[in-house]
């Protein structure tokens, strides 16, 4: 379900073989898309919002656990201001919190609405708020409804897990793709059954950079494909999905 | 009504009267929960089933908001069998709250708050209440099985809580003996005491007694009934606050007991705060004694909760609204802070906003059912966030406002009398009002909150943080620097050169404007603020001063922090205020702090430091002559782990070893007091415990930390370590020179 980006009759995309100076990025298709990472998944994660957004415009929805969402992190990612204002983040602190905002999700997506965003699904669901069996029950239903979101709504969902364990299992098994992101020596890497690749080489100190530093570079550097849909941006953001969405006075 | 007694499906209601105590019986009592779903037609279908469990009495159908931002509706009334009925209740009927269609409400209330709750008791006693004291020596209480062989009976600690409360007895009695001839005299002068409150050590007493009594046959009491009941701690009953270790709970028929090891509003305040906080929050003194803040506070909004026909939620499935990436990022600013100007400023005013965050909730109607309400969904009322607040007034000013205007008035009372016994009953009273107005703000933010929402903490913080940008504007307007602010207060000096307008002045400007009363805190001949250690950035709470010749307002301010302040006061007199800095740092040598607030007052005389560093040198001299007190050095040192798990041996380690080879017992949290003998060492030779009387000390480790005291003294004026060596070296050479 993961693919490269459509060439668009532009010459814009990269092989590992052919770098071109505009690297790549895995698009996100509908249906959900388990983010696979060694750690925290924050940078990557952050980028693809931001990528996807930029990339195919929309607003993305996005139910927080574990305190993902760093505003002030993907602000410094963000090429543009303006695109913070298409991600509405609501945070779960409590098993009980999150399901109701999964639970909300449905009622939640717009017609603007072109990504939703569940970082470390699992994760609220694991502490010992909740009996166990109560609790793992609440979070196969809060499944059983971003799945359905995704399949009604013809929407990417890009969700990663907060461990890779027996209680996370049915989250890779509802996943329509899996994309794995490695840090290699050469920077970091994103693969999955159809798709592989080295994101940038980026210089001798891949590695040596910081991982913010890292990301931000990448999004600058794919701007040249994100110009075309920042024009569009403002025509096709229509009314905002959340009516209280004034960005200050 | 002063203690109820929850036994065989019934309550025992103990009152006080002028005569006497009474008891009344309530059979009838049936606790009740809810159940509330989509539809009635849902829980209609399932009510024949509810109705057949053995722990229900009864059913029937309420209409109740089942929360602030709903309309009522039809939801089905549980009246269980007694109090211990319904968790297991809960428990059973929750896997149908898993299903996400039906809820459960006024679940988790703890058993006394629920009964005076449900039925409009008022637990707030009559009449004064006898208290009476059992003190054991710690040594006695220690092992699993304790056997106490000392006790004393003694005036219930009525420390100022006089007109609620008298003493069951005059002196206070020793009692010594083997275990049950101690457990027989205590139970015999309690019975003649007759008290209704049993103020305990630590509750541990209650089952070391009775058992002593009951392994020597003897018959014995505590309570006005005999035997006495092991309750289960905090997180069983109520799910706010963090689940941890929570001390068995013992209590005894017809009496409250408070067990000094187990209270945070007793510790804190007195008698009379805690039944001040009775009457607000409609807990029982019992449970009221062991209540942590954010309990009180939830039982206060639950009384105006159901006062207002909503219920309780029993788990927070209310999550907070989706915010745009750009709304969180102004919401995650969080409080104002102005890093302090580093340096000595002349002539520096403190002025502080009274009850800032509870003000700010009552004034701008924040709520969390009135914030980003739906019928003003358009507008942007809170600063830089754009959320909207409702003009419909909320439950929550409404709580708190009146806790403020209470404790205005207590404060209003308490300037007015002399008399120390009522001084104390208003001290303990507004200061346990001032605990749960301190703490509001911050419970609206927790996530397991019964009534909390994360947009009220966001919109508290954001008009916060405008009141305070504003007032800053004014006060620079009006001729003055701020040159430090955090949170409520704000440090001014006069700006040179400027036409200036007086501050009482501007305070009332601003407080008219902000709606909060902006109060001059304190005012200093001048202030220090200290920098960080390796940064030019000033640290926080590192300042240093001298209070204005006749300022007493700050004196006058809080009363009620009395002798448990020690804020201000702290060691030097009360020209001097010291914060942040070694000689209010616990571990400091005594002598090292008496170093600093030296310095602090050369400084004071001089304004220079060369004069400074004089007088440094000199206490330098005497110390590296071995001419200071041994017992003066001792470094206090709170252990924090078993002796085995600490990393590297360490002065602390080197301490434990020398504390165990002389028999004493050092548990984490225990302080153990060392003086360093040689530094260099890393065998238990590096230190000898204060006990021990040593003879000599390490004068390079001391000096060593005489300089880091000198430093915080002299940072301000620009005197770093090196300046301050440089001077010392030359001072040297200069003896040398003068001497050779
Ligand atoms: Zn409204």
């Amino acid at each position: 379900m993961v693919r490269t980006p459509p060439p668009d009759g532009r010459d814009l995309t990269a092989t590992r073989d052919d770098r071109l100076d505009v690297p790549e990025l895995p698009t996100l298709d509908p249906g959900i898309t388990l983010l696979d990472t060694e750690k925290r998944a924050t940078g990557p994660l952050q980028a693809l919002v931001l990528d996807h957004l930029l990339l195919a415009g929309g607003d993305a929805l996005w139910v927080d656990s574990h305190g993902h969402a760093q505003s002030g992190l993907l602000a410094r990612l963000a090429p543009c201001r303006r695109v913070l204002d298409r991600v509405h983040v609501a945070r779960g602190f409590t098993p009980t919190q999150h399901a109701t905002l999964v639970e909300r999700l449905p009622d939640r997506v717009a017609p603007e609405t072109s990504l939703v965003v569940l970082p470390a699904m699992d994760g609220q669901y694991r502490g010992d708020e909740l009996p166990t069996e109560d609790a793992r029950e609440l979070f196969l239903r809060s499944l059983a409804t971003v799945a359905r979101v995704a399949r009604e709504r013809d929407l990417p969902v890009l969700v990663t897990r907060h461990r890779d364990d027996g209680f996370a299992a049915p989250l890779s098994s509802a996943a329509d793709a899996t994309l794995a992101c490695e840090r290699t020596e050469f920077g970091p890497r994103f693969r999955s059954d159809e798709f592989e690749t080295l994101v940038y080489p980026g210089g001798p100190d891949g590695t040596a950079q910081t991982t913010l530093a890292y990301w931000t570079r990448i999004l600058r550097a794919r701007n040249p494909l994100h110009g075309a849909t920042a024009e569009t941006d403002a025509k096709r953001r229509g009314p905002t999905a959340s009516a209280a969405d004034a960005g200050g006075r | 009504m002063f203690a109820l007694d929850f036994r065989d499906g019934g309550v025992d209601v103990w009152s006080r009267t002028a005569d006497g105590v009474e008891v009344a019986r309530d059979e009838e009592y049936a606790p009740a929960l809810y159940l509330a779903a989509d539809d009635w037609a849902s829980i209609a279908a399932n009510r024949a089933h509810v109705e057949g469990h053995p722990g229900v009495v009864s059913t029937a159908r309420e209409e109740w908001r089942p929360g602030f931002r709903e309309e009522p509706t039809d939801v089905l009334r549980i009246d269980a069998s007694d109090v211990d009925a319904v968790r297991p209740l809960a428990r059973e009927l929750r896997g149908w709250e898993r299903t996400g269609t039906y809820r459960l409400f006024d679940v988790d209330l703890s058993p006394g708050f629920r009964y005076c709750l449900e039925t409009g008791t008022d637990p707030a006693p009559e009449s004064p209440l006898r208290t009476l004291s059992v003190e054991v020596p710690p040594a006695e209480l220690a092992g699993d099985e304790p056997r106490i062989t000392e006790c004393t009976v003694g005036p219930g600690d009525a420390d100022g809580a006089s007109a609620a409360a008298t003493d069951a007895v005059a002196e206070a009695e020793t009692v010594t003996g083997d275990p049950a001839t101690v457990a027989a005299a205590v139970g015999e002068r309690v019975a003649a005491a007759d008290p209704d409150v049993l103020v305990l050590d630590t509750a541990r007493i209650v089952p070391a007694l009775f058992e002593a009594a009951r392994e020597a046959g003897v018959d014995f009491r505590l309570g006005r009934r005999p035997g006495y009941r092991k309750r289960a701690g905090a997180s069983t009953y109520e799910s706010y606050g963090q689940v941890g270790h929570s001390p068995a709970r013992y209590g005894v028929p017809g009496r409250a007991v408070i067990d000094r090891e187990n209270t945070f509003f007793y510790r804190e305040t007195n008698l009379a705060g805690c039944l001040d906080l009775v009457g607000r929050s409609g807990k029982p003194l019992q449970e009221l004694a062991w209540a942590s803040i954010g309990n009180v506070l939830t039982a206060i909004q639950v009384r105006e909760a159901k006062a207002r026909g909503v219920l309780v939620p029993w788990r927070s499935w209310r999550a907070e609204f989706f915010k745009s990436m750009r709304q969180l990022s102004a919401a995650d600013r969080g409080g104002y802070t102005l890093s302090p100007r580093v340096g000595l400023h002349e002539d520096v005013h403190e002025l502080d906003f009274s009850s800032l965050y509870p003000n700010v909730i009552v004034t701008r109607n924040v709520s969390p059912e009135t914030v980003r309400c739906d019928c003003h969904a358009d507008r942007a009322d809170v600063p830089g966030l754009g959320y909207a607040v409702c003009d419909d007034r909320g439950y929550l000013p409404d709580v708190l406002g009146e806790l403020v205007a209470a404790r205005d008035g207590i404060k209003r009372a308490l300037r007015e009398t002399d008399d120390p016994e009522r001084r104390a009953t208003l001290s303990g009273r507004s200061s346990a009002l001032k605990w749960i107005l301190v703490a509001c703000f911050g419970y609206q933010g927790f996530s397991n909150a019964k009534f909390g929402r994360i947009e009220c903490h966001e919109a508290i913080n954001a008009f916060a943080r405008e009141v305070l940008l504003d007032a800053k504007e004014t006060l620079e307007d009006g001729g003055w620097e701020v040159v430090h602010g955090i949170v409520d207060s704000v440090w001014v000096t006069p700006r040179a050169g400027a036409e200036r307008r007086p501050l009482d002045d501007l305070a009332r400007a601003i407080t008219e404007d902000a709606g909060v009363r902006l109060e001059c805190e304190a005012a200093y001949d001048w202030v220090a603020f200290v920098p960080q250690r390796e940064s030019n950035a000033g640290a926080l709470t590192k300042y240093f001063g001298k209070r204005a010749n006749g300022d007493g307002t700050e004196a006058a301010g809080d009363a009620e922090g009395g002798a448990k302040a020690g804020d201000g006061a702290g060691g030097g007199g009360n020209a001097f205020k010291y914060r942040g800095i070694e000689c209010r740092q616990r571990s400091t040598p005594e002598w090292v702090a008496g170093v600093q607030r030296d310095l602090i007052a050369a400084l004071d005389e001089y304004r220079e430091p060369e004069p400074v560093c004089g007088v440094l040198a000199q206490f330098l001299q005497r110390l590296d002559a071995g001419r200071v007190d041994p017992a003066a050095l001792a470094v206090t040192n709170r252990v924090s782990k078993e002796p085995g798990e600490y990393a590297r041996y360490t002065r602390s380690t080197a301490a434990l070893d020398r504390a165990d080879d002389a028999g004493i017992d050092v548990e984490p949290g225990q302080s153990v007091d060392y003086v360093v003998v040689d530094d260099e060492k890393d065998t238990r030779e590096r230190v000898a415990l204060a006990a021990e009387d040593p003879e000599s000390y390490d004068a390079g480790y001391y000096r060593e930390r005489t300089l880091r005291a000198a430093e915080s003294v002299l940072s301000p004026v620009e005197w770093d370590r090196e300046r301050i060596a440089a001077y010392l070296a030359d001072r040297e050479d200069a003896a040398v020179t003068a001497y050779g």
